[in-house]
């Protein structure tokens, strides 16, 4: 099966950010939350900016920011738990929500170009819906990516 | 995929229990484990037998103190965290090391069950900072690993600069001590 026609046949977590769309593979979707306390410890990882408790792990809260280049903070009302992996590392990851997310069937979207080799490595591939194009996201990627780039650089880089 | 309920669900605790320490330094709360401390001193008591340090590179440790034949390296507990500066008024004193952290308060003791690793997303030093992480009421508190306040190669530099203080205070001694031999002898 050709990368276009996996991405066709699977659902998505569509996520809404400030003023943009993002999709999760929905296999990668632990749960959604209403935001509860986020808790702080001193750490020195760039993308999470604290943790919370769910189903007695502590799950890492990103920092949508910093992880996908918003410009203003985003005030989530959900957590979009998430599981990524990345090599041998596996985690979750607690994504602050504006809005409810919808579940959807790439089958209503049009997928374009999955294996694109202009697309960021982090990209699956892109559903378009109308004049909305909205990336598929390899979390596990993206986070590998920018913690490279974080500790090469030592400057924290936009995604 | 549905809204799951916000309640809290612990993890699975173990059968065995630990005393902790609990400790604030600029307003965050730490524990440790209570056996890894050797003794809890303020800052006052110690002034006295402290004596400045300084290897580049190193801020977090300014001075050493020397108490009988043990010597302590004095770790500034909010510039290892990269916490905003406060005002310490204890020491706390790790047992079996030559390190001493400056903290602002004792919170309490406490007795945890219950020891969360921390979560894999955590890549950088915070990983040999903590032991994990524990709750305390609806707290989630880092547990702070003690051997994670200075590295081998940290205390290996602060060893060298540490030597080469005391030969140069003992070179000061010798030379003090043979310049009072020469004025006695030209009296």
């Amino acid at each position: 099966m050709s990368a276009a026609a996996e991405l066709q046949s699977r659902s998505f977590v569509l996520l809404p950010l400030k003023d943009r769309k993002i999709a999760l593979p929905a296999e990668s979707v632990i749960e959604l939350v209403a935001q509860g306390r986020m808790q702080k410890f001193p750490h020195q990882t760039p993308w999470i900016s604290g943790v919370i408790i769910r189903r007695g792990r502590v799950v890492p809260v990103c920092d949508v920011n910093q992880l996908f280049g918003e410009a203003d903070p985003v005030q989530g009302r959900f957590y979009l738990v998430a599981e990524w992996k990345a090599g041998k590392v596996r985690d979750w990851c607690a994504i602050p929500v504006v809005r409810e997310c919808e579940l959807a069937s790439a089958e209503n979207y049009l997928p374009i170009d999955a294996n694109a080799e202009t697309r960021a490595a982090h990209v699956a591939g892109t559903l378009r819906a109308g004049e909305e194009e909205i990336e598929v996201l390899d979390m596990g990627k993206l986070i590998a990516e920018f913690q490279r780039k974080s500790a090469t650089s030592g400057a924290v880089p936009a995604p | 995929m549905k809204i799951a309920p916000s309640e809290w669900q612990f993890a699975r605790r173990s059968g065995r229990t630990e005393a902790v320490i609990l400790f604030i330094i600029s307003g965050q709360m730490f524990a440790i484990t209570a056996s890894a401390i050797h003794e809890i001193r303020s800052t006052d008591s110690i002034s006295g037998a402290a004596s400045e340090i300084e290897v580049e590179g190193l801020a977090k440790v300014r001075h050493v103190v020397h108490r009988g034949r043990k010597f302590y390296y004095v770790v500034n507990g909010c510039a290892h965290f990269g916490l905003p500066t406060s005002r310490p008024t204890l020491v706390l004193v790790l047992r079996h090391s030559h390190v001493a952290v400056l903290v602002d308060a004792i919170d309490r003791m406490e007795t945890i069950s219950l020891l969360m690793a921390l979560p894999a997303s955590f890549s950088r030093a915070e990983r040999a900072w903590y032991r994990g992480v524990t709750l305390i009421g609806e707290d989630i508190v880092p547990v702070v690993n003690p051997s994670g306040f200075l590295t081998e190669d940290e205390l290996a530099r602060l060893g060298a600069v540490a030597k080469l203080d005391e030969v140069a205070a003992a070179e000061n001694a010798r030379s003090d001590a043979s310049e009072e031999v020469n004025r006695a002898v030209s009296q």
